[in-house]
Formats: C-alpha cells, structure tokens, sequence
C-alpha cells in the first residue's frame, strides 16, 4: 500500500506528517501525495529498544521521499547511504523501504 | 518587540532531589513534594510565602500543576502547567518573571521531575505526542534513541567527527560527575570505556545515551525586595523559540542558532565571557550542536570546541549533566539550571568553578518527528 504526504493547495509546500495550517502560508486546504519511493540519507541499527529484554536488530533509514520531505522508515536488511528505496506502508502503519 | 527587562525579579535557590535509577517509594507527586520541601528548607521561605506554582513532569497525571498544589497546601494567585520536556525549566522561568513583574505573583516556587516504573518509561516514548504514536511506534523503534542515532551519523558526516569525538563529551562530563556526591553515575570513564561499551542504535552506544533515572528538581523566584539569601542571581538575558525550521531542516541545527546572538547583545556580553556553560545533554551531539548555535565555536572549529570541553577550558555541564546525572523526565529540563545557580552561589563543592559569576544555560527537547522542536536560553549573573 502507498503512504501519503500533504501539499498545501495554495501555495504548493510539501509536509509530512500532516499539519492543520501551513507553516508557510497558512493556508489550510492540502492535495494529498502519493509517496512511492525516496532515496536513504542514513541508517542505524537499533539494538536495544527501551522496556524489550530481548531485542532484535531493527534496521531503520531516513529516507528523502522523492516529493520532498523526509520521513523514518523500517528497512529488512542494511543499506548503503544513498540507495534508492521503494516505500509502502503496512497494515501496522509501519513505513517500509524496500531497496530498488 | 521583545522585552529585555528581566529586572526586579532574583532566582534565590535552586534544588536538586537526588536522582535514583531505581524506581523509589512514593510517587511522581511525592518526589516534586519532596523537592517543594527542600527548596523551603533552603531557602527561609514557609508555604505560606509561595503565591506561584510552575510544574513539569510527564508522569503526574492525572493530577496537574493545581492538583499538586492543593497537595502542597497552596494557594496560588500564579499556577502553570508545563509540557516542554528538557525546555520546561527555562520556559517556566520566563514566565514566572514576568508574573512576577506584572504582580501576579511574587514568590513563585518551579517543580519538575518524574517517577518512572519500566511501563511509565515504554509508554511515554510510544505516546509522545501523535506523530510518535502515529509514525514511530509502529516501526518499532523503542524510543528518540534511534532518532538521534542518525541525527550523529548526520552530524558526524557534516564535521568529520568520529565516535572518539563524541565520546570526548562523555568522558569529561563523567569527570565532572566524579566530583558531585549526588551523580547516579561517578566512577571514571576512559575513552576505551566508552568505546568498549555495547552500542545501542550506531553508532549511539551505551555512554552516549542519558540513563533514565527518577528525581526533581525546584527553584524558588521572588520579587527583588523579598529575597533573603545574600547569594541571588539575576536573569540578564532570555530567549525562547520553538518550531524555528517545522521540521524541516536536518536537526543539526537548533533554535539556539536564530537567538544566540539577540540572547549575548540583550545580556551585554559575549560567549567567551561566561564563567560556566550548562546545555541540554540528552546525546552529546546535542551537547556539541549547541555549544556551537550559541556560539562557543565561532570561528567554526567544532574539534578545539571538543577540545576546550574536554580540557576545562570550557566548563560545561559540571554536574555530569544528565549523561552522568540521568535524566529524570522533565526534571532533566531544569536540572541545568539548578547547576548553574549553585555554581553562582559557590555552593558545587568539589566541582566548584572558582569565581563563578556568569553562566549560560540552555533547554532543548520535544522531539516532534526526527529532532527537538524546541530551544532557549538564559543567561544568568550572580549578584
């Protein structure tokens, strides 16, 4: 499934997550995006995760959206800085990258 | 228009409940009543003197800043709730300055701190605020520890900056901590050390990542005439901005960055002049970005800044900071504070910075989505 970001109608700024008033014009009436792939800036691996005593490595990636904004998305596997990723989301709301 | 008159108004005391990694007895309530006790021991004031309540803490609920107050046997003609995590105490400052400018109150005591069980913590960090619920928890992603894990990658790509770097903050704030009684963490910490320790999310590892802790923090305000310690300090300069980029930009910056130099020419002096530097430590890149958006590397050299911390040259965060200290909720928001003030009253014993007359302090903190939105800074002066 594809995720969306919001651009503001009137004066064309692209945000994610959603905003109520653009912090740019102040307009407040937005065209949804859909986002379907970005480029990754950078990764970590999480391996510790508060209150989990048994933690698995988590991969994750700031992924540049090719829309524009920016969003943290969950990674299967580690990836090189600047790889291009297809995004989706899952039935859990969670961002996926997928590496192209 | 913004006012520059912090005059009239004089901080008297600032307090500490000492932190404790263990969940202790009692509740969140109860450890902000126990800070609310000390800051009356020390400073001469009664309960009946207090006529303004400010609070901060992420686990007092359901009770509020007014709930609490009835607890404490207040009646207040000034009560504010606060919610701007490891920004509240200086956020709480300005305003309570102003209340008490304007008559609104004239003796106000400032309470922050938090009582976390495992479940209070796991909870917090998935229920942030709505992005967090919304975009971060259902990646799993067990806290801002992940977030500030690329946030250093970033930043490290941007200055060159190795994890020895970093570690360099870490290590010289655990010396500061050596020398306060009160710090969760004391035992030295070699470079080795750090870089030995398990990572966390990389390249965070265990050190770069503030314990959480239970504890409060107080700090007593009152009209100038009212105040009975001979050792006051004064507000010469406070700046406040929130949301400066939107969360726009690449974190590496903060708010600190637009108000620095309004912050210095409104106090009438410069970075170099300050005696003692406390800024918001949850990760040291944090320690290191705004060190340099108030200006402490001004001709861009973020490896002699390192080095000057490091070294003394610069005294920063001199309790240990919350590297050392633990972050105790939003009490981590006023924990700064409370160190400078006792480093001008020449109260920090051991770790007492000689002659110390002008501290800058600085919050950051609520991470909306990949960093804090918000930054602020006093600049205080012993009287």
């Amino acid at each position: 499934m594809d995720f969306d970001i919001t651009q503001c109608t009137r004066c064309g700024l692209r945000l994610f997550p959603t905003r109520y008033f653009c912090p740019a014009c102040g307009g407040s009436e937005w065209t949804r995006r859909s986002v379907e792939a970005g480029t990754v800036m950078e990764s970590t691996v999480v391996r510790h995760r508060a209150g989990e005593q048994e933690s698995f490595p988590l991969h994750l990636a700031t992924v540049r959206t090719n829309e524009g904004p920016v969003v943290i998305a969950r990674l299967d596997a580690p990836v090189p800085d600047g790889t291009h990723v297809r995004l989706e989301i899952d039935d859990a709301h969670c961002i996926i990258a997928i590496a192209c | 228009m913004s006012s520059t008159d912090f005059e009239r108004v004089f901080i008297t005391t600032g307090v500490e409940v000492p932190y404790s990694r263990q969940p202790v007895t009692g509740s969140t309530g109860e450890l902000l009543a126990q800070a609310f006790g000390l800051l009356l021991a020390e400073s001469g004031f009664s309960a009946k003197d207090i006529d303004g309540l400010g609070v901060a803490s992420f686990t007092l609920g359901p009770d509020h800043a007014i709930d609490l107050a009835w607890r404490l046997g207040l009646s207040p003609r000034w009560c504010m709730d606060d919610c701007h995590g490891g920004a509240s105490g200086i956020n709480l400052l300005q305003h309570a300055i102003r209340a008490i400018q304007h008559g609104d109150a004239n003796v106000i005591a400032l309470v922050s701190g938090d009582h976390f069980q495992a479940s209070d913590f796991r909870n917090l960090v998935e229920n942030y605020n709505l992005t967090t619920r919304s975009w971060l928890s259902p990646l799993r992603n067990g806290g801002p520890n992940s977030v500030f894990a690329m946030l250093t990658r970033r930043h490290a790509k941007q200055h060159g900056l190795a994890r020895a770097d970093y570690g360099a903050i870490c290590v010289a704030q655990r010396k500061w901590a050596s020398l306060n009684p009160k710090a969760v963490y004391r035992t030295p910490m070699s470079l080795e050390d750090y870089l030995a320790a398990s990572l966390v999310a990389d390249p965070l590892g265990r050190f770069d990542c503030v314990p959480v802790v239970n504890g409060a923090n107080a700090i007593l305000i009152t009209r100038e005439d009212l105040a009975r310690d001979a050792k006051k300090v004064r507000v010469r300069a406070l700046k406040c901005l929130y949301n400066a980029d939107h969360q726009m930009g690449d974190g590496l910056e903060t708010s600190l960055k637009a108000i620095a130099a309004d912050l210095w020419r409104e106090a009438g002096m410069r970075p170099e002049d300050v005696d003692l530097v406390s800024v918001y430590d949850d990760y040291p890149v944090m320690v290191i970005a705004q060190l340099c958006d108030l200006g402490f590397a001004a001709d861009g050299d973020v490896r002699a800044l390192i080095a000057r911390t490091a070294s003394r040259l610069l005294p920063v965060n001199t309790s240990g900071g919350q590297l050392s200290v633990g972050q105790a909720g939003a009490a981590g928001g006023m924990h700064g504070l409370v160190e400078a003030i006792t480093q001008l009253q020449g109260k920090a014993g051991d770790r007492q910075v000689d002659s110390a007359r002008l501290a800058v302090v600085s919050g950051y903190g609520m991470v909306e989505y990949r960093y804090g939105m918000c930054a602020n800074a006093v600049v205080l002066e012993r009287i």
